[in-house]
């Protein structure tokens, strides 16, 4: 037997719906996001936090592009202040990744808590980033 | 069941490669990994900037009166499996998310089911559609699935969905997916195996 449910709501409370409409942000949204950049000399430490998703993955990717091109040794980016991110989360982490790479930047992580923890272990990214909170864990 | 990172044009560019490569790939090869692999080849060799998407790829045989189910995932969430009894685990091996390196080392987990065995196929909207604030984590969906024991397929999918929607008035952040797969209880019956299965999918677009 095949079924086969979707865009109709059940709710207990009765609400009424107004099916996919997007009037409003969600829960998220780019205003929800922070960014921080620290610098000392020959590094620096982007810390995000906030939400992260589609609509301040642009705001991210700016920051951490504009920090790779100064020609540092280091980029720290800090995820441990955010309290949600998606796979644009993760998105923008490996095109830093790709970025940091052909720039001669080392690029490290610090995970964060179980939420972004859990989405980088979704994602199977976690070991192709380096533990900025544990350095000697990598090569 | 997959989920292209991002949203538009090019999420649906990538949506329509993924969908007759995987077509395409299952011809060429067996194994669920050997698939996905297949998929990742492409999105590195054809999309530029790269671009990238979550699959639980899943094939069930029958053989021998017996159902058996092989999976391979690519940065998707684990297949949870419902025993019978109510005991409840998400199964398998978490894989690189597809497109993000050129050998993603993919593993195959296959799993035995018996009669009112069920597996459950999601998007990570299921969980995070109302995140932060309503966040539905593994343990919780565990749970949910664990009281679901003895229900058909389009039962438990209701009630799964039911339980993501009711978290807010809001609209989702993220599109809802959820396939349902049963083993049913009964033997064979004249008009052939399709009665042995129960299968319910739908989902939410944000």
């Amino acid at each position: 037997m095949v079924g086969s449910f979707g865009r109709r709501r059940r709710r207990s409370d009765g609400a009424a719906q107004s099916g996919l409409g997007r009037a409003s942000h969600p829960a998220g949204g780019g205003e929800h996001l922070r960014v921080d950049v620290s610098e000392s000399p020959g590094s620096a430490r982007i810390a995000l936090s906030g939400q992260f998703d589609i609509a301040s993955a642009d705001d991210a990717s700016r920051a951490l592009q504009a920090l790779l091109n100064r020609g540092l040794d280091l980029v720290v980016v800090d995820l441990s202040g955010l309290d949600f991110m998606d796979s644009t989360g993760v998105k923008f982490l490996l095109e830093g990744r790709d970025a940091a790479r052909d720039l001669g930047v080392k690029l490290s992580l610090v995970h964060g808590g179980d939420p972004v923890r859990r989405v980088l272990t979704v994602a199977g990214v976690i070991a192709l980033f380096d533990d900025a909170d544990n350095p000697q864990s990598f090569p | 069941m997959g989920d292209v990172c991002g949203k538009g044009a090019e999420a649906a560019a990538v949506t329509g490669l993924a969908r007759y490569t995987l077509r395409t790939g299952a011809a060429q090869v067996d194994s669920p990994s050997g698939v996905l692999t297949i998929l990742n080849d492409a999105l590195r060799h054809e999309r530029s900037p790269r671009e990238y998407c979550t699959v639980a790829y899943a094939r069930l045989d029958h053989v021998a009166g017996a159902f058996r189910l092989t999976f391979s995932t690519g940065g998707h969430p684990l297949p949870l499996l419902l025993r019978s009894d109510g005991t409840v685990e998400h199964v398998g091996t978490h894989g690189l998310l597809l497109g993000a390196e050129a050998d993603p080392q993919l593993v195959d987990t296959t799993v035995d089911l018996q009669p009112r065995d069920c597996i459950v196929l999601y998007t990570d909207g299921i969980t995070d559609a109302f995140a932060p604030a309503h966040a539905l984590a593994p343990a919780d969906l565990e749970s949910l699935l664990g009281s679901c024991a003895g229900s058909s397929a389009g039962e438990i999918a209701e009630r799964i969905y039911c339980t993501v929607l009711d978290f807010s008035s809001s609209e989702p952040r993220d599109d809802i997916a959820l396939v349902v797969l049963r083993i049913a209880d009964r033997e064979p019956s004249q008009d052939g195996r399709s009665a042995r299965l129960g299968l319910a999918m739908g989902g939410e677009a944000a």
